[in-house]
């Protein structure tokens, strides 16, 4: 069996947890392990639907996340996550069970996030409709050490995909993988033309 | 003079591909102005190169000083012996440190854009560009950042050589701009902080594999770009001791040559499956099979899959085939200059991953490693091919000390000018 493990996303709403997390879930897959990804907004649909937005809410939410990263995980899975978890101490708890944990700061100023504002919901808390919105009236405690931080606004997707894989490598997480099979076609064509090979 | 000396720089500009002669020929036809002149203030030479004469090969054994037995890598395509199968060897697949890892480690700020076999990038003190191995800019630099750099200026990893064939305007075109984006980069670095930069030039190697043959107009106006922009960034960095070198020489390119259908003709290559669609589908009838270019493994019992040869019949097999490869001949001519014995040629832990013969073509004769062809021999639209003892190597401001130059004597040498020293298959091969 695989060793599972997971990748802690954290960052601000609209940060780009999201779409990174699907990125590096489609890689890992290719890669040949099998992974689950639980992003902030669905668990919220499902096993932490009725918690709120208050810190004991959202501390609530993350323990949930983490303890199920924890069955996942040590059944050789791969998880994901991908939730704002604004507070550091309980990141660190999620750390502390989880072992084999690689935190992944989604860097980018709020201006930023609140210019990407996918679901309107800066939009709503700067009108006051929504409270305790992290970036507007809630904090966001930066992580101090992540094992990665990747900052959206500078980087391109595909840029800050390959640090985490770089990083994943370094840890020994996965195996060191020059190209994907698709690269690997497309290098030996050019040997081809070459006369190479 | 001020009360600090001024830090030791080595500026190193590789042409690939470029030959000794050809420079040489082109200076007393008064091609290279420019050159000739940075030429008479330092030592010029002709330096021999590796077996098999591949860029892979060629620039593993500078950055590390090895031969292929010490470094692990033996061609752009390799084998697994068992289960037997092709791969396509990478950074990570050597086993010796390069020079810009001994440099960063001792604290030298190290620029390396576009060498062979820097892919994928690794750490070093500074900035890396990987080379052609590489698939996307975003995958292609130390630090990962660095890309962005790389894409804003619009910088090209290599011309796309499929237009070689029929497009070769296009191609041209390509590559002249992938020159001038090397060289913009190159301009843009050399500004920073640096002890040891090193600029490799691909397109020097492509242009004469498409256009050896007439060198036109099209193709010295190419080389004259290449000499002029080299001279302006040595121009930027007057300090530093100059290093210009090439990796092969290049010759006119008559035929392939498929030594797997010369070895099936011979008895000494069976496929299970016709025609083979893979190096699996040879048989375990066979005896010996060919990798590109020249390399030779006997199907050797206990190392190879379908190994039929047994351990004890080892050498008199090798010598067998070695003397049947020998007496190959296409129209006429003799294709083999020489049969090298892998222990002849290659020494360290890693030669029993390299070949067990390697053959030195005759100039001209290109040898293919396609398990299956109907014919002996090809035409081909490339018009150049490599060859092993005609690379050449320039170095400002110091005198050779000895005359059979190699390519494995850069890595002590280049590190002698730190005061670094480290052991090699070649030796400092310059004083001054």
């Amino acid at each position: 069996m695989e060793k599972g493990f997971t990748v802690w996303f954290t960052g601000l709403p609209c940060s780009g947890k999201s779409t990174l997390a699907q990125m590096l879930k489609d890689e890992l897959v290719k890669r040949g392990f099998k992974v689950e990804v639980l992003d902030g907004d669905v668990v919220r649909q499902h096993i932490s639907r009725g918690l709120g937005y208050s810190k004991e809410d959202r501390d609530e939410n993350i323990r949930r996340i983490y303890h199920v990263a924890y069955l996942l995980q040590r059944n050789g899975i791969v998880v994901i996550t991908a939730a704002i978890s604004p507070y550091r101490e309980i990141r660190q708890e999620a750390r502390e069970l989880l072992k084999d944990f690689v935190e992944v700061y989604v860097k980018c100023p709020v201006e930023v996030c609140m210019k990407r504002d996918v679901k309107g919901m800066y939009k709503k808390a700067l009108k006051g409709e929504i409270k305790n919105f992290t970036g507007i009236d809630d904090p966001y405690e930066e992580p101090l050490n992540p094992e990665v931080v990747c900052e959206t606004d500078k980087e391109t997707p595909e840029e800050s995909l390959q640090k985490i894989l770089r990083k994943l490598e370094e840890l020994g997480y996965i195996e060191p993988q020059v190209y994907s099979e698709e690269e690997e076609e497309i290098i030996k064509k050019r040997l081809e033309d070459l006369g190479y090979i | 003079m001020g009360i600090f000396k001024r830090r030791k720089r080595v500026l190193v500009i590789s042409w690939d591909g470029v030959p000794f002669s050809f420079l040489k020929k082109g200076m007393e036809e008064g091609r290279f102005p420019l050159f000739s002149k940075l030429i008479t203030g330092g030592a010029f030479g002709r330096m021999t190169s590796v077996l098999p004469t591949i860029s892979s090969v060629a620039w593993t054994s500078y950055m590390s000083g090895k031969n292929p037995g010490g470094h692990g890598i033996f061609g752009f395509i390799d084998r697994k012996p068992s289960p037997l199968s092709f791969f396509i060897p990478t950074g990570k697949d050597r086993k010796a440190e390069f020079i810009q890892e001994v440099l960063s480690r001792e604290k030298k700020r190290v620029i390396s854009i576009n060498i062979p076999m820097t892919t994928p990038p690794f750490e070093v003190n500074g900035i890396l560009v990987s080379g052609f191995l590489s698939t996307k800019i975003e995958k292609a630099t130390y630090p990962p950042e660095f890309s962005r750099v790389l894409k804003e200026m619009g910088y090209i990893i290599d011309a796309n050589p499929v237009k070689a064939k029929d497009r070769k305007d296009e191609y041209l075109e390509d590559l002249f701009l992938a020159l001038r984006k090397r060289f913009e980069l190159a301009e843009r670095l050399i500004r920073e902080r640096w002890d040891y930069f090193h600029l490799h030039v691909m397109e020097t190697d492509r242009i004469n594999h498409f256009f050896w043959k007439k060198k036109d107009e099209r193709f010295w106006k190419f080389y004259s770009e290449v000499e002029e922009l080299s001279i302006s960034l040595v121009e930027k960095a007057k300090d530093a001791l100059l290093i210009l070198l090439s990796d092969h020489g290049f010759c006119t390119l008559k035929k392939e040559v498929f030594v797997n259908k010369y070895l099936e003709d011979g008895g000494y290559l069976f496929f299970d499956k016709e025609p083979p669609e893979d190096i699996r589908d040879i048989s375990e009838k066979t005896v010996a099979y060919s990798l590109i270019p020249g390399r030779i493994y006997i199907n050797l019992k206990g190392r190879e899959e379908k190994g039929s040869v047994e351990p004890g019949d080892y050498e008199r097999v090798r010598e067998e085939v070695a003397s049947y490869l020998e007496k190959l001949t296409v129209d006429g001519e003799r294709v083999i200059k020489k049969v090298w014995r892998r222990e002849e040629v290659y020494s360290g832990p890693y030669t029993d991953l390299g070949p067990d013969l390697i053959l030195e073509p005759v100039d001209g004769f290109d040898l293919k490693g396609n398990l299956k062809k109907e014919t002996l021999s090809g035409e081909t639209h490339i018009e150049g091919m490599h060859t092993r003892d005609d690379a050449f190597l320039f170095v400002k401001e110091r005198e050779f000390t000895k005359d059979n130059l190699s390519i494995y004597d850069l890595f002590p040498s280049i590190l002698s000018e730190f005061s670094i020293k480290v052991s090699s298959d070649g030796e400092v091969c310059w004083r001054g």
